[in-house]
């Protein structure tokens, strides 16, 4: 879900940030130029990591302004295809499930992407998850886990920069109280998978 | 600007979490280093978002009973240590079993692609046993599951 970028930048120093030490007016001037910033193919900025290498300050003509190259890595939010990833639903439409992720909202899982069964209730705006007899809110709030399918990239600034697209159709994902299970439960199921293997030898001596 | 390699590492949710709280304090003067100075607008709404995302329960690293170090994450006493001489999985798959820490078949197949396939069924017992020794044991699930029930009978 997180990873690191190798960048190398020309990054400018003002004047009036002169009284700080050089590394932290290089981190400060970075994290301002990258933090909560979408990188085209890259991901979503959460901060700088830490700093590989940096040259000579050259101040600017006029300005007073010190500008350095500076390579150095940043945090970055980027799921994978195939990463499965909690998060909670922000809100409901008739196409589909919109997810939140505190820092990152554009998550959207369509109805295609959501298990067969699923109605979305108009009135009360929430799909529902009609199997084996019962009803299955994917209420509002309510956390859930998602495996992210697709990515969408966008340089048009009208539109969200980076979407994920996501799904809710294996066993395990959608609301995470739907799954959970006692530890008894945990065990009794453990239990009966290691006297099967038992069985499973046992029968294979006989026929030997 | 440049982008040199575009992922040079795969981090962890735990890992991210403990790089947030080490720039706070950074940042807030609570290290002790003498740093203390305003963060960016920007960075501040980032760091307030990712930390409150990462600091909810609902995260396995921050359930009361579990044992994430920088020894049981990525040294050698970590989870990729303990089953990598016997089991075959990927550093993705790594990287899910930390964030999402398995402890059921059902969520284990969730995280590793045809699991039924590449592991018998008592191997993946075997592996959510090591899983619950090194990242630690869950937290019982009971009154949840029994508010869920209540939940889905309400509706």
């Amino acid at each position: 879900m997180f990873i690191l970028t190798t960048l190398s930048d020309l990054i400018q120093i003002q004047p009036e940030e002169f009284g700080k030490t050089s590394a932290q007016a290089l981190k400060d001037s970075i994290n301002t130029k990258y933090a909560n910033k979408v990188i085209q193919q890259v991901g979503v900025c959460i901060c700088l990591f830490d700093l590989i290498k940096s040259s000579e300050g050259n101040i600017g003509h006029g300005t007073g302004i010190v500008n350095v190259n500076v390579e150095f890595r940043l945090l970055v939010f980027r799921p994978f295809q195939g990463e499965v990833i909690i998060g909670h639903i922000k809100i409901s439409d008739p196409t589909g499930i919109y997810g939140n992720l505190d820092f990152f909202d554009d998550v959207y899982i369509p109805q295609a992407l959501m298990p067969d069964g699923v109605r979305y209730n108009a009135a009360e705006k929430v799909w529902v998850w009609h199997t084996e007899g019962s009803e299955l809110f994917y209420d509002k709030n309510e956390v859930v886990r998602f495996r992210v399918e697709n990515e969408h990239w966008d340089t048009n600034e009208e539109r969200p920069p980076y979407r994920i697209i996501g799904s809710m159709v294996l066993s395990g994902l959608g609301p995470v109280l739907w799954w959970e299970e006692t530890r008894e439960d945990i065990e009794a199921a453990r239990q009966a998978c290691l006297a099967g293997v038992g069985n499973g030898d046992a029968e294979m001596e006989v026929d030997a | 600007m440049k982008i040199l390699k575009a992922q040079t590492a795969l981090l962890t949710n735990w890992e991210v979490a403990q790089i947030l709280k080490t720039e706070a304090a950074e940042y807030s003067g609570s290290d002790g280093t003498a740093r203390e100075r305003k963060p960016p607008q920007n960075l501040k709404d980032m760091m307030t978002g990712a930390s409150l995302y990462l600091t909810r329960p609902t995260h396995p690293f921050n359930t009361p009973t579990s044992t994430y170090t920088p020894t049981s994450v990525a040294g050698t006493a970590s989870l990729m240590a303990r089953l990598s001489p016997k089991y075959k999985l990927t550093k993705a798959e790594y990287i899910m079993l930390l964030n999402l820490r398995p402890v059921n078949i059902i969520e284990f197949e969730m995280v590793v692609e045809e699991a039924g396939v590449r592991f018998a069924e008592s191997e993946q017992w075997e592996i959510l046993d090591v899983i619950k020794e090194v990242l630690g044991q869950m937290p019982e699930k009971v009154e949840q599951a029994a508010q869920a029930q209540a939940q889905a009978n309400g509706h």
